[in-house]
């Protein structure tokens, strides 16, 4: 019975030391910028070249770092302006910029725990010329990223890998969306 | 050198072992019955993320803007993808009716087939306290619907592509129940 206790002992004293050294902490923005080597190369002329503002994020959730990690609006916000400045789309100025950018995070679908960690991500990107209001894109994309023990031992490491390759996923496919988008700069008449 | 245990030390631990063994006993028991009665496609219920802080099955919905709505439904391995999106459509409806609307119209919907890596282990006794094993990883395939939707303000005609949440939810309760 002695050997029982200490035994359950031992356990909680791994587990406390595993809660206090390791807290939930959120995703990066910087490692959910898709590598711009995946993407062709578009033509110079293209009315998306320096055109596109983010104007609002939103859907994300903060994380608690008492529970799992998760993805906020402020890190989405950063990664679409860092993903949109590496590929030539970025307009910073949100009153003149030809395009508006309006994205959502929908779901990010985790796993509760296992060794191997899929994580969907479910964004919503709508794009508006701003000279007419027209919507020239709105889609849902959804993307998935397994992270496993080779990639971390550390299980909620290996959740936030998997958050963080997901969300990247999701934007690399809007980026070759918008690579083949074809659109023109003015409203139609 | 270790001294000898009474008769009466003996009997009393034979009959803890017994109750332990016992215990382990209904144990076993209680997942089987536990599994199978999880064994059932997911209903309309809210995912809950209580304590684990990650969803479970059934609807979640966020607000976009003003009147538009996201609604995400993740079902079980045993619910179709057609299932997750009558639920995903009847909490629609049902949200529609939350807000004091009548009519809503869907913009975007979608259905996907997720996966999910579960775990595979045994339940392992070595005289001492029962240690669960793991043992190995399957994946299995949930579905997920996706609906975004435009909640419409009250009027006295609706465009024809609005549907009237009173009229689904008396369509689709039905059957998802």
């Amino acid at each position: 019975m002695n050997q029982f206790l200490a035994f359950v002992r031992l356990i909680l004293i791994i587990a406390m030391l595993v809660v206090l050294s390791a807290c939930a902490t959120p995703a990066r923005p910087g490692r959910m910028v898709p590598e711009s080597a995946l993407f062709p190369s578009y033509s110079p002329d293209s009315p998306l070249r320096n055109a596109i503002a983010i104007s609002k994020v939103g859907g994300g959730e903060k994380t608690n770092p008492l529970l799992v990690s998760k993805m906020g609006d402020e890190e989405l916000h950063e990664t679409l302006r860092l993903s949109l400045e590496q590929c030539g789309f970025l307009n910073t100025s949100d009153v003149a910029a030809p395009f508006r950018l309006e994205v959502f995070l929908i779901e990010l679908k985790q796993p509760r725990g296992g060794l191997t960690e899929i994580v969907d991500s479910v964004i919503r990107y709508k794009l508006t010329r701003s000279s007419d209001d027209q919507v020239v894109y709105d889609d849902i994309i959804t993307a998935s990223y397994k992270a496993t023990v080779g990639d971390a031992f550390y299980g909620p490491h290996r959740l936030k890998l998997a958050n963080e390759g997901s969300i990247r996923a999701n934007i690399a496919t809007f980026l070759e969306n918008l690579h083949s988008l074809n659109i023109s700069k003015s409203p139609i008449q | 050198m270790m001294p000898m245990r009474s008769i009466r030390e003996v009997f009393i631990a034979k009959k803890a072992m017994g109750g332990i063994k016992g215990l382990i006993g209904y144990i076993i028991i209680l997942i089987i019955l536990g599994s199978v009665g999880c064994a059932r496609p997911t209903g309309y219920t809210k995912a809950s993320s209580f304590l684990t802080g990650t969803k479970g099955y059934g609807y979640s919905d966020k607000r976009i803007n003003g009147d538009e709505f996201s609604i995400v439904v993740v079902g079980n391995p045993l619910t179709s993808k057609a299932r997750a999106a009558e639920i995903a459509l009847l909490r629609a409806a049902h949200l529609t009716k939350e807000e004091g609307r009548t009519h809503f119209v869907i913009i975007k919907q979608k259905t996907e087939t997720t996966e999910r890596a579960v775990l595979i282990s045994i339940p392992l006794w070595l005289g001492g306290p029962m240690v669960v094993v793991p043992v190995g990883e399957k994946t299995s395939r949930e579905p997920m619907a996706i609906l975004v939707i435009r909640l419409l303000p009250l009027q006295p005609a609706y465009p024809p592509d609005a549907l009237n949440a009173a009229e689904v939810v008396e369509q689709i309760a039905k059957h998802l129940e």
